[in-house]
């Protein structure tokens, strides 16, 4: 069991959910964060931080989400961890509605 | 193996540990079982029986099946595990909304006005302020000696259990007692959970016996620096907490 970032969290990144994470299980990458599932003790806490809903327990993942579960783990080996808040992208607040958007993932 | 002597009884003790071993944490249960009535009086008969310092036995344990309190009490934990996470303490806190899945869910209160009954001078002086403080001590152990007990009953049915500590801050007696109808001088203490478990329970690490036993003198070997522990706490504690013991290394 691990928690999962999805979709919703691309181009958005606030990072209000690494300030949280007791065990720095976020990383992160251009424009999205993911959660080493390595690391993820499951606490939960890092859910309603999120300003979009992006993070989901992997047993309530959206199933058209489930594709984010393999992204995570995956993307959390090649990205650093991130420990603090940072400003998100300038135009995060325009994407925070926009539903499909795996198509703008950065590596 | 035989049990003809009464000083080595190994079925018993193999028994016991059966037990003691298999007494694991679990974090959300089946909530869906419904805890037979008697076990309850089952489970509480092993914490009656626990010693107390002047057999004071200072607890009591109230049992909770009103599902709305049970969520009540969930939530003030899930509040306070996100406040503490805001303060950036780093502890890797467990998911306390498993805390309402539990069939069986127990509030052990402790009534601290018993360390008088323990060493203490009773005058005010600074030397009854450190007997105080170790009747405190002797008190706190007392309790434990009785909800360890009521765990291992828990386990030896079939259940496994979680034991919630850390409820000592102002804020949380203020937000539990009422709730319960708790005596404003008395404590809540622990919640002690127990059922089926929602998934298979795992083994945490444990030190090995050579780690934390020695004949007559301390063993040098089994000392940690404060910079050894910080570590530990850095770099371990998170997996020996969260991690069967086998993908602790």
């Amino acid at each position: 069991m691990t928690h999962v970032v999805t979709e919703t969290c691309i181009k958005c990144k606030y990072t209000d959910c690494v300030d949280v994470c007791p065990v720095d299980c976020f990383h992160e990458g251009p424009n999205m964060l993911v959660i080493d599932p390595d690391e993820c003790i499951d606490c939960a806490v890092c859910i309603p931080e999120c300003p979009v809903n992006a993070i989901y327990a992997e047993e309530d993942m959206p199933p058209e989400q489930k594709e984010f579960l393999k992204l995570n783990a995956e993307l959390a080996k090649a990205w650093p961890v991130i420990t603090d808040k940072k400003d998100g992208p300038p135009d995060a607040d325009d994407w925070k509605e926009v539903k499909e958007k795996r198509q703008y993932l950065e590596r | 193996m035989t049990d003809a002597n009464p000083f080595d009884q190994r079925s018993r003790y193999e028994a016991l540990m059966e037990v003691v071993r298999g007494r694991m944490t679990t974090r959300e249960f089946d909530p869906g079982y419904v805890v037979p009535e008697d076990h309850y009086a089952l489970i509480l008969e092993a914490a009656r029986h626990a010693p107390s310092g002047a057999n004071a036995q200072p607890w009591h344990y109230i049992v909770v099946t009103e599902p709305d309190l049970k969520r009540t009490i969930a939530d003030y934990f899930v509040d306070e595990s996100r406040r503490r996470a805001k303060l950036k303490m780093k502890f890797p806190t467990p998911n306390y909304r498993g805390l309402e899945t539990a069939p069986g869910f127990v509030v052990v209160v402790a009534d601290f006005r018993w360390t008088r009954a323990f060493p203490v001078l009773m005058d005010g002086s600074e030397l009854d302020r450190l007997y105080h403080e170790n009747a405190e001590r002797i008190l706190l152990q007392s309790v434990a000696a009785s909800t360890m007990s009521a765990h291992l009953a828990a386990a030896a049915l079939g259940y496994q259990v979680w034991w919630v500590t850390a409820i000592g801050q102002a804020n949380a007696q203020a937000a539990l007692k009422p709730l319960l109808g708790i005596p404003e001088d008395l404590s809540v203490i622990d919640i002690f959970l127990f059922g089926p478990p929602a998934k298979p329970p795992y083994k945490r690490w444990k030190k090995t016996l050579p780690q934390i036993m020695a004949f007559n003198r301390f063993d040098a070997a089994n000392y940690m620096s404060l910079a050894e522990i910080d570590q530990w706490i850095a770099e371990k504690r998170h997996h020996v907490m969260y991690r069967d013991e086998s993908r602790v290394d």
